[in-house]
């Protein structure tokens, strides 16, 4: 059972380091982006605009755009949050709810375009 | 015949009957027979024949002093709709069964249109479930109470549309100019209402531009651009056609838009005032809402709770089953997408209503959303654009439309998966509408459906007498205005009766077309309401004389009593009716007909219709002091017309047999010095990137100053934008480099205006600029001192510390040079100083308005014991009496070149009434105090305090409890306002100014100390602040009181033939109707204008007519003109376009 799961573990690993070494650029990249706009929002001024959850957005989009995230999974994510905002809502968190339903609008407008492209 | 009559269309059609024999019965248990849908602002007409005729003409002269009616002619096609389902229906009015059917029905039928022109794509059970999601939802269900008929015209020609486009889409070769035919007829018919609506084509707008944007992407992706020439051209043919049908109502509405609307609508005040509505509307609109198939502004009282007074929100908000299914609709309308579709024009179908209900989310949600700011820009910087203020309610069509799409096509895909025969996947769509209906099962209840507030719904049992007393209004033989009493709630303006009804829009407005009802409703300017609310004064204080005058001079030549009025109290209603017997028992008035509770009196003597008048007499007033014209009913201003000298011509002003001018009150403006002083909000500091823009911005304003007067105001308003600035730098913690850098320019500017104001000292005498200097100076020298007393200052910087230092000896160098008037104070509280030096020179008389003088401890008004000319010892002397007018008059004196007049008044009261010592409890702990309150005490006014005390004084805290002392459940007494008392810095009293607030009456005061014990050395004294209104009135010729009537004829609304005039002087000829530039005067039978065109008494139309003889004179509403001539075209296209679709379908 150790073994068949190491084994299981080892090919894991395996296709996360072909995928990091296949996406490397892009990881460098993410990354570095995902920096810039943190840094962008704790800026004067800049951060009455870059609030918490629009940056919090703006990383998960760039995710979505830079590893080329098919219209899908993003759809699968959407329903997720949909999901997700249904508990929060039933259980009084209606302003996180809130944020997600804005998540999803701004996934709509990626999948939308993938679509577009992908037609 | 059987290409037409396949099974399959027979099991669509018996769809259809089911769907529509289902909304019969559904609109048959909200409404019983006897009910209507009235009221709210539904427009609905209780005599739908009648109303539908008033829709004819550009003015409408039933609603006070007339209003424009221009923008309503697009809705002559709807009210024939009303009209016409009336008379099926065998009603008069307008909101019956088969009204509201016949809208639903539309929805539904047009839904199914649509839908089935996409049957051969997405497949039978999207058409059968699209129409279902679109006619029965939240949305439409909200519009039923009143009936939104201009919405759902819209929402028509919306689906119309969309069919159009996608047969466009679909076919390579579309019939273009038969497609713009029909549409054009289509929207031509469903209009929405003409142009007062033109905000519900918010909707449309969003599909237009999406169908355009979509076509164009899917012609650059497919690199073929036929189809996006094809709609170019039907959106070109479109307007083009649209115009030339809808002439009739484009063009009345383009001229009027032109005259006044356009100032309207880019009105920043408009733009500001609709601002908190947007945001209001906005609340409960979040993407989450609007993913659920929610948003409905009313259901929310904030964005995230429930209103409790809506009748069902709360249920559907927070019931974990209802909120699931909420869930569930977007969860299902996403799944449908996974589901693989091959057909490539599928995708992009698919791909523009994805595309739509984004575009449209975003206009719905309005401000609340993360793209909120978006909406606002435009809201608020593009030009037209603030007619969208209520997002939710305009932009919603579109987005209903996308998402019942969608979730259709989900659903339709769903069952098309599913491996069952297809009896049971039309079972399963069964299924699916069943649930939608018992989802959506609270709405359909009539009880809920058409209660827009606890108590009050739309649906009423229309009592006999209304229609009865219509009908013998429409017969009886009424000319002139009817003055409706009681008058109107003066908060809320609404038409509210015992039976039910409850309407912004004067209920008999909504019956008769032939009567003219006058009351203080919502439809009223404020030029005209003084005049209305003063005749209500009048009846009230039985001051028969005068209310006879004015209602001649008004018009009003009856009174509309009803009794069944619904008024929240009922004290106001008794007094209306005790003084209509009072009046009828003086034979002031006198019945003509009583149907029910409804009463129609006429006014004795109101023998003239007097819509026209020629007069000599005109006076001159400044429009700010419109008031002045109907309080006033001294002999001599009785018969006056009443202009503003700034708006008349030369030859006008040559006319005036009276001129009014204002004097301004100079040494009230130190009485409250810096009590009220407004530090400006501070956006950008001097540490922002920014700044360097708003100190070039602050730069210009002191280049942009003409004058030492305005340098002197652009200075001190930037000394108060750098003290702001710097306080909120201290707060903030900034750097100490950026809060030197403003306590120099503070100096700086400081330094500006002490030179300034010492280069030329007339200034040093001048109370306003004493004012100006305090209101800046005060917050500045309280903030440094406070700040120089504290222990803080031991800490910071020496060259801060000098720079605060210079600021505040500068500051109170600056106001030492005010030292002469500003510390004769007490002078000032007892002597009113006036300024004359606007005047020209010649004789003036002074009137001094009498319910702006003093009152003394019983009540009793304080005359000025002197009112003296400045330099001299001239003195106006009081004429008349306290007791029997509103206004004193003095002598006639000569002025010249003086500079002003002082009133003096002495033995002015301390108010202050004793009523002994306390022992109290507060939340702080047990207090002893001395209570007392205001003697003849007035909301409207405002009241020094002054408190000393040889022990105590600060030891004391003062409360005011504004209304009734009222301990509530846990037994404290809390104080409305509560002040702490100190010593004042000079040894002066303890002053303290009480502004009361609308709603308190007879307010109690508290002077507290800290422990038990009663101060008993506290002496309070309370003097009312007063600013008396004075006007001086220049005589400059005799009055003439010869009553010239003019005979006309009224061919219509807009339409008048007045008979010759032959004068032998300049007259002025007055049109009793409300004053609009369209109304154009022509003499000899329409050849010449009459140009001079001016307002009369704030409101009336007026003429100068020069002396001679003047014949054929015809008055003419323009915009009727245009319809005359826009109907013309619009009944020549219509038959053009019939005739080219005929000869179209024929090729």
């Amino acid at each position: 059972m150790t073994k068949k799961f190491n084994l299981l573990l080892d090919k894991f690993l395996i296709n996360i380091t072909n995928w990091v070494i296949a996406n490397k650029y892009r990881i460098v990249g993410f990354i570095a982006l995902v920096i810039f706009t943190i840094s962008f929002s704790f800026l004067p001024y800049l951060n009455l605009v870059f609030t918490n959850s629009l940056v919090l957005f703006l990383i998960i989009s760039l995710f979505f755009i830079i590893f080329h995230i098919g219209w899908k999974i993003i759809l699968y994510i959407s329903i997720a949050f949909l999901l997700i905002a249904f508990i929060l809502t039933i259980t009084g968190f209606t302003p996180m709810a809130t944020v997600l339903g804005d998540f999803t609008y701004g996934f709509l407008i990626i999948i939308a375009i993938k679509y577009f492209i992908l037609i | 015949m059987k290409r037409y009559f396949n099974r399959e269309l027979l099991t669509y059609l018996l769809f259809v009957a089911l769907a529509l024999i289902g909304i019969w019965l559904l609109t048959k248990s909200w409404i019983p027979p006897g009910y209507a849908i009235a009221g709210h602002d539904s427009g609905l007409a209780l005599n739908a024949g009648d109303f539908l005729k008033t829709r004819f003409f550009a003015w409408d002269d039933r609603i006070d002093f007339g209003s424009d009616n221009s923008p309503h002619f697009g809705s002559i096609i709807m009210h024939s709709f009303d009209y016409i389902i009336s008379l099926l229906a065998k009603v008069p009015y307008a909101g019956s069964q088969l009204a509201v059917f016949f809208w639903i029905s539309g929805i539904f039928i047009f839904s199914f249109i649509f839908s089935f022109s996409l049957k051969e794509r997405f497949g039978k059970y999207f058409v059968l479930l699209f129409p279902i999601f679109l006619t029965f939802n939240f949305f439409i269900f909200q519009s039923i109470f009143i009936l939104e008929r201009a919405k759902y015209e819209l929402i028509f020609s919306s689906l119309f549309f969309l069919t159009l486009a996608f047969k466009i889409f679909f076919n390579e070769k579309s019939n273009i100019l038969k497609y713009s035919i029909i549409f054009s007829l289509m929207i031509a018919i469903f209009n929405g209402g003409g142009w007062f609506g033109l905000p519900l084509y918010g909707g449309l707008f969003v599909i237009a531009i999406t169908v355009l944007l979509f076509f164009l992407l899917q012609s650059i992706k497919e690199k073929q651009y036929t189809k996006f020439k094809q709609i170019l051209i039907f959106y070109l043919l479109n307007i083009l056609f649209f115009i030339f049908l809808n002439a009739y109502s484009i063009f009345p509405y383009v001229i009027t838009f032109i005259n006044s609307d356009f100032a309207k609508v880019i009105n920043q005040g408009t733009i500001n005032a609709g601002y908190e509505w947007l945001n209001y509307i906005s609340r409960g609109s979040s993407f989450l809402n609007l993913f659920r198939m929610q948003g409905i502004p009313d259901w929310y009282l904030t964005g995230y709770s429930a209103n409790p007074d809506h009748a069902y929100a709360s249920l559907y908000l927070t019931n974990i089953k209802f909120v699931f299914i909420s869930f569930a609709i977007p969860v299902i309308t996403l799944l449908g997408l996974l589901i693989p579709t091959k057909e490539k024009l599928e995708k992009y179908t698919i791909l523009f209503f994805i595309i739509l209900l984004l575009v449209s989310m975003f206009f719905v949600s309005g401000t609340n959303s993360p793209l909120g700011f978006i909406y606002e820009f435009l809201y608020t910087r593009i030009p037209g654009f603030n007619i969208f203020r209520s997002p939710y309610y305009k932009f919603a069509p579109s987005y209903l439309i996308a998402f019942s799409f969608l979730l259709s096509f989900s659903l339709s895909k769903i069952i098309s998966v599913v491996r069952f025969n297809n009896l049971l996947k039309l079972f399963l769509v069964f299924l699916i509408i069943i649930g939608w209906f018992k989802y959506h099962n609270l709405v359909f209840n009539s009880n809920d459906l058409f209660t827009w507030q606890p108590g009050k719904s739309t649906l009423v049992e229309v009592p006999d007498y209304v229609n009865e007393f219509g009908s013998y209004l429409t017969n009886a033989d009424i000319n002139g205005r009817i003055l409706v009493v009681p008058s109107f709630n003066s908060t809320w303006r609404d038409d509210s009766y015992k039976w039910g009804y409850w309407s912004l829009s004067a209920l008999p407005s909504l019956l008769v077309q032939n009567a003219n009802f006058i009351t203080n409703d919502i439809n009223i300017f404020s030029g005209e309401e003084g005049w209305v609310n003063e005749l209500y004064k009048l009846l009230l204080t039985k001051d028969k004389d005068n209310f006879l005058k004015l209602a001649n001079r008004l018009g009003v030549r009856y009174v509309f009593v009803k009794e069944d009025y619904y008024i929240d109290s009922s004290k106001d209603q008794k007094l209306y009716f005790d003084s209509i017997n009072w009046f009828s028992d003086n034979g002031i008035l006198s019945l003509l007909k009583k149907i029910g509770p409804w009463s129609l009196f006429s006014i004795k003597d109101a023998n003239e219709e007097n819509l026209f008048k020629l007069t000599e007499n005109v006076f001159s007033i400044p429009k700010a002091q419109e008031y002045f014209e109907n309080q006033i009913h001294n002999e001599e201003f009785n018969d006056g017309s009443w202009v503003d000298e700034k708006l008349a011509s030369d030859d006008l002003k040559n006319t005036f047999k009276k001129i009014i001018y204002p004097l301004n009150c100079e040494s009230c403006q130190i009485e409250n010095l810096g009590k009220h002083a407004d530090i400006p909000a501070v956006r950008i500091l001097p540490n922002s990137p920014l700044y360097k823009i708003k100190q070039q911005r602050n730069d210009k304003s002191i280049d942009s100053a003409k004058d030492d007067q305005a340098k002197v105001g652009a200075y001190l308003g930037l000394i108060m934008i750098k003290f702001s600035e710097v306080r909120s730098m201290y707060e903030l913690k900034i750097e100490k480099e950026f809060i030197d850098k403003g306590l120099k320019d503070i100096s700086t500017y400081l330094q500006a205006v002490n030179d300034i104001i010492t280069k030329s000292p007339e200034g040093l005498t001048s109370f306003y600029l004493a004012s100006r200097v305090y209101e800046t100076l005060n917050p500045l020298q309280r903030f440094f001192r406070d700040y120089v007393n504290s222990t803080d200052i031991n800490f910071e910087k020496s060259y801060i510390k000098d720079d605060i230092l210079k600021v505040l000896w500068q500051s109170v160098s600056l106001k030492k040079l005010f030292d002469p008037i500003i510390k004769q104070e007490d002078r000032w509280n007892n002597e009113k100083y006036y300024d004359l030096s606007r005047l020209s020179n010649s004789t003036y008389k002074l009137l001094i308005d009498t319910e702006t003088l003093p009152v003394n401890s019983f009540g009793e008004k304080i005359k000025p014991d002197s009112i003296i000319i400045d330099e001299s010892s001239q003195e106006f002397k009081l004429e008349n009496s306290l007791d029997s007018n509103r206004f004193l008059t003095t002598t006639s004196e000569p002025i010249k070149d003086n500079l002003g007049v002082h009133f003096n008044f002495s033995n002015l009261p301390d108010l202050y009434k004793n009523n002994g010592g306390k022992i109290l409890d507060f939340p702080e702990g047990t207090r002893g105090c001395l209570e007392g309150s205001i003697n003849n005490f007035n909301n409207s006014r405002m009241y020094r305090f002054q408190i000393s005390s040889t022990n105590d004084i600060d030891n004391l805290r003062l409360y005011i409890k504004e209304g009734t002392v009222n301990l509530l459940g846990n037994g404290f007494l809390r104080g409305d306002i509560e002040v702490d008392i100190t010593a004042g810095t000079d040894q002066r009293a303890f002053e303290y100014i009480y502004a009361p607030s609308l709603n308190s009456d007879n307010p109690q005061i508290f002077l507290c100390r800290r422990d038990e014990s009663i101060p008993r050395t506290a002496i309070i004294k309370i003097k009312e602040i007063f600013s008396p209104i004075v006007y001086a009135v220049n005589d400059t010729s005799s009055l003439n009181n010869e009553k010239a009537l003019v005979s006309f004829i009224k061919i219509n609304p807009t339409k008048y033939k007045i008979d010759t005039i032959d004068i032998n002087s300049d007259q002025v000829l007055v049109f009793n109707t409300r004053y609009s530039g369209l109304w154009k005067l022509y003499s000899d039978n329409g050849k010449n204008l009459i140009n001079d065109h001016f307002i009369v008494n704030g409101y009336a139309n007026g003429w100068l007519i020069k002396k001679g003889n003047w014949s054929n004179l015809v008055l003419v509403y323009e915009p009727q003109v245009w319809y005359e001539r826009g109907r013309i075209i619009s009944i020549g296209s219509l038959l053009i376009l019939v005739i080219l679709f005929g000869k179209k379908k024929n090729d």
